[in-house]
């Protein structure tokens, strides 16, 4: 009888267990802006670099995750892209600072998919482009003497036929 | 003009008459002292306001309380042509301020706090209108340097250009807004919410606003001033940048290596050349022609080796296309010759 009790309170704790991890985990995103944020832990696993900290450390329901480079703009801003499923559309819709803000935070939160989206984005922006239109566009400042350039033109001469117009 | 105030809960009108050419501050002054005079609509909420007009009738339904209700009134009911330029300067104004820029006096050069709300704006209110802008660590440091910011309505268009104010030769920034687009958008979403779907186009404009005249402006400025530059392409990480680069192709990669040194030798490694000249010619080009070239400069290590056979095979494939064109066009010609020639025989 003694043994039979060990045995059934067992199989009821791991019911209980089971029951725990059913339940949706919760993850807080505190973002530098002071914003938290709670997402749902299936969100999260395309951030790896959370992804890493949770395997790392024993996770349970209320677990908090500060991301001091990230503000919460931009936050929501990848939560719509992610439940849009990266829709080229919405990714469209970006202004270029956004765009850049999001690529730099896939790259420290090493989200694939976000990062090769926006970078193709930004790809996107250099194509068919003057020099002179990707110089400001980017705000690349010219390090180049004019002997330099007037040469590094020459060399390039072959890729300036059919430029769009700025 | 008459305007009929109802008040739906009391169903009681009110009719208010105001001088036909009467100014915005006049008619706030009027209204919100009829209102608060009355003693049922006072205290009410005002549900229904009729305008009635010799010619045309504007109808506002308003479910808020009285100075809320005015202000309503005025940005809905009075959509006259400067009113909707005026919609529009207000808008490209919240979007420069949100770039960190601070409106300042043309003249003494101090900030202005105001002109935070649409009804600040300064009167009397033309088909001309220009702000000058400067950011708040230029005026910290008693720096001069500022933006102009020119607006300007004609017909549907409200044209808005932007430059540095204390250098004539700079770069002039541009942004032509539709009125009969955008106007009557924000005013929607001004009194039903941006959930009606109708966000994306006001979006649109905003994002216009910011990448074709704000962040430039910003820019500008901030080179003049001598402070750091606001986020850009430059600004990110090495490898990210490489990760950009790999997706641009060749033809472009070789225009942004003249833009800068940095981006020179980011676009210069064999490695990524390689892959462009894949992508671009693929297989059958690299038995035919690629590989014999490597073999005869120096083989794959050879710095450069990719990006030369890259120009190379471009070129001669621009080449080649350009005979096949003049081929199709001369052979054209002379089917045209041939069958007049026919025709003349018979």
């Amino acid at each position: 009888m003694g043994e039979r009790g060990e045995e059934w309170e067992a199989v009821m704790l791991r019911k209980a267990e089971e029951e725990e991890s059913k339940a949706v985990k919760k993850v807080k995103l505190v973002t530098s802006d002071g914003v938290t944020m709670e997402v749902e832990i299936s969100t999260v696993k395309e951030m790896e670099t959370i992804q890493a900290f949770m395997n790392a450390t024993d996770t349970d329901n209320s677990i908090i995750f500060p991301l001091p480079k990230v503000s919460s703009h931009i936050l929501s801003r990848i939560m719509e892209l992610m439940s849009g499923e990266y829709d080229q559309e919405l990714v469209k819709r970006l202004s270029h600072e956004e765009l850049k803000e999001i690529c730099m935070v896939a790259n420290y939160l090493n989200m694939k998919t976000l990062l090769h989206l926006t970078a193709s984005a930004i790809a996107n922006l250099i194509q068919n482009k003057s020099v002179e239109f990707v110089r400001h566009f980017f705000n690349i400042i010219n390090d180049f003497t004019p002997e330099e350039e007037v040469q590094l033109r020459k060399t390039h001469e072959w890729a300036f036929e059919g430029v769009d117009e700025d | 003009m008459q305007l009929r105030l109802r008040s739906l809960e009391f169903d009681r009108t009110l009719t208010i008459k105001v001088p036909n050419s009467c100014s915005l501050q006049q008619l706030i002054d009027t209204l919100s002292h009829t209102i608060a005079s009355s003693p049922t609509l006072g205290s009410a909420e005002v549900k229904t306001v009729e305008m009635v007009d010799r010619s045309d009738e504007a109808m506002v339904v308003s479910t808020n309380s009285e100075p809320f209700f005015v202000r309503r009134l005025l940005k809905e009911a009075l959509v006259d042509d400067l009113y909707d330029f005026k919609r529009l300067v207000f808008m490209v104004h919240q979007v420069v301020l949100d770039h960190g820029f601070v409106r300042i006096d043309k003249d003494s050069g101090r900030a202005v706090s105001c002109f935070h709300s649409f009804d600040d704006f300064p009167s009397p209110f033309s088909s001309m209108l220009s702000l000058r802008y400067t950011l708040p660590e230029i005026l910290v440091d008693g720096g001069s340097h500022s933006v102009n910011l020119k607006f300007q309505t004609l017909g549907h268009f409200v044209n808005v250009c932007g430059g540095l104010s204390d250098d004539t030769g700079s770069r002039l920034h541009y942004v032509c807004l539709d009125k009969r687009k955008y106007v009557r958008l924000l005013e929607f979403i001004l009194a039903n919410g941006e959930s009606k779907g109708y966000g994306k186009e006001v979006f649109e404009m905003v994002k216009m606003v910011k990448d074709r005249v704000a962040l430039p402006l910003l820019m500008d400025v901030c080179e003049k001033g001598g402070l750091d530059l606001p986020p850009c392409f430059m600004k990110l990480p090495m490898e990210l940048k490489g990760l950009i680069l790999e997706r641009v192709p060749g033809v472009d990669l070789a225009k942004v290596a003249c833009t800068c040194s940095e981006l020179r030798f980011l676009c210069s490694g064999n490695e990524m050349w390689k892959k462009k000249y894949w992508e671009k010619f693929g297989k059958k080009y690299w038995e035919k022609f690629g590989k014999k070239y490597l073999e005869k400069n120096g083989g794959e290590s050879k710095e450069g080796v990719f990006k030369d056979l890259f120009a190379l095979s471009w070129q001669t494939n621009t080449k080649k296309t350009k005979c096949l064109q003049r081929i199709v066009l001369l052979s054209d010609m002379l089917t045209t010759e041939l069958k007049t020639r026919q025709l003349l025989d018979k």
